[in-house]
């Protein structure tokens, strides 16, 4: 036997015990939209205010319309680019134009248990977001609590984001990964 | 739409039946297939090659669970594509990383004169999957059939890492003198 037998066995584990670990998965998401949805009022507006600046930066005719269609899309594939430990710096819409991942320097003004509110100091990979926003950000479960826990209102963040739920109700999420953080 | 609408459109060889599977399902595939992979190319490919042997093989066959289903012909899929990599590529993956934590389970690589039944060494980690505490299954078919990071099995299972990184430990060590006792040759 080898390890490949192995792997080729787990393939046929009966399909009850695999449903359980399924439903634990899917419920994780779920949960984490139902915290998103309670953050609501905040997320909205934030997320609405890039929404538009994306519009505008889209209807001025700059080369941003990939941002704009970014900020604004359901499209599945735009989600795949974003593995659980956030390494990934890529990813493909439907249009099959592969984009990277925006990121956003954001100065803190105001922290939360599972976020934080902070001001847009500098914007790259042509991310839409305008300097001088203010963004809430909550943060996926995926983060440390000891990393959101060592943020103070001043410190200064880079985020990286895609969206990971879809626009529903005219709000939108994005899972975010810190990359640095400073003083 | 659910499962069994789309199981039926392709009863019916109707070809929206791919085009609702995607929709339905990609995202889940997807992840499955990246965490063997590593690589959003090969991933899609995999992905895509799911979507043509669910239509090659619906009918005959009528899943309960169509994501379970799905689910298992994208990890076999994807670690085919694993295994026809070079070496190079290889690194990095969960699936390579769990490969690397199964060892323990066997003492040496074995021979093709050595290959077992898949049938059968799959009937008996069923057997023992089943003698294990829910937690301890539950986290062991995440990181060895799902291949999720650790970081991910302990938070969907709820519970820290260092106390699922060692209830896989156990886990591996059962497993170990579980097929030896039913005789396997590790």
């Amino acid at each position: 036997m080898n390890l490949e037998d192995l792997h080729d066995a787990l393939n046929l584990l009966d399909d009850d015990m695999v449903e359980a670990v399924e439903r634990m998965r899917s419920r994780r998401r779920k949960y984490s939209w139902i915290r998103i949805l309670s953050a609501a009022a905040c997320l909205c507006i934030g997320v609405m205010g890039i929404y538009a600046a994306g519009r505008l930066l889209f209807t001025a005719g700059s080369s941003l319309d990939g941002a704009c269609e970014y900020v604004g899309s359901n499209d599945q594939e735009l989600q795949l680019g974003i593995p659980e430990d956030g390494v990934e710096t890529e990813a493909v819409n439907g249009a099959g134009i592969t984009e990277a991942l925006a990121t956003v320097q954001l100065e803190i003004i105001t922290l939360e248990s599972d976020g934080f509110t902070g001001k847009v100091t500098e914007a790259e990979n042509e991310a839409g977001f305008a300097p001088g926003e203010i963004l809430t950000v909550i943060l996926s479960e995926e983060l440390d609590a000891d990393i959101i826990g060592s943020l103070q209102a001043g410190d200064w963040v880079v985020v990286r984001y895609s969206i990971d739920q879809e626009a529903a109700d005219g709000i939108t999420a994005y899972e975010v990964t810190l990359s640095e953080s400073g003083k | 739409m659910q499962d069994e609408e789309i199981v039926a459109l392709y009863w019916q060889r109707n070809e929206s039946a791919i085009q609702e599977t995607q929709t339905k399902y990609n995202r889940y595939l997807t992840k499955i297939a990246y965490n063997i992979l590593a690589d959003l190319e090969d991933s899609k490919e995999s992905v895509n090659d799911t979507y043509l042997a669910a239509w090659n093989s619906m009918p005959p066959h009528k899943p309960d669970r169509l994501s379970t289903y799905l689910g298992k012909i994208t990890r076999r899929i994807s670690i085919d594509i694993f295994r026809k990599r070079t070496c190079t590529k290889r690194q990095a993956s969960e699936y390579a990383l769990s490969l690397d934590e199964l060892g323990e389970c066997i003492s040496a690589q074995g021979t093709p004169e050595q290959s077992v039944e898949a049938e059968l060494l799959a009937k008996t980690i069923n057997d023992f999957l089943r003698t294990l505490s829910e937690d301890a299954r539950n986290t062991f078919i995440g990181r060895y059939y799902f291949l999720d990071s650790l970081r991910e099995v302990a938070r969907y299972c709820g519970m820290s890492e260092s106390k699922a990184k060692s209830m896989l430990f156990r886990t591996r060590s059962g497993l170990r003198a579980y097929l030896k006792k039913e005789g396997f040759d590790i």
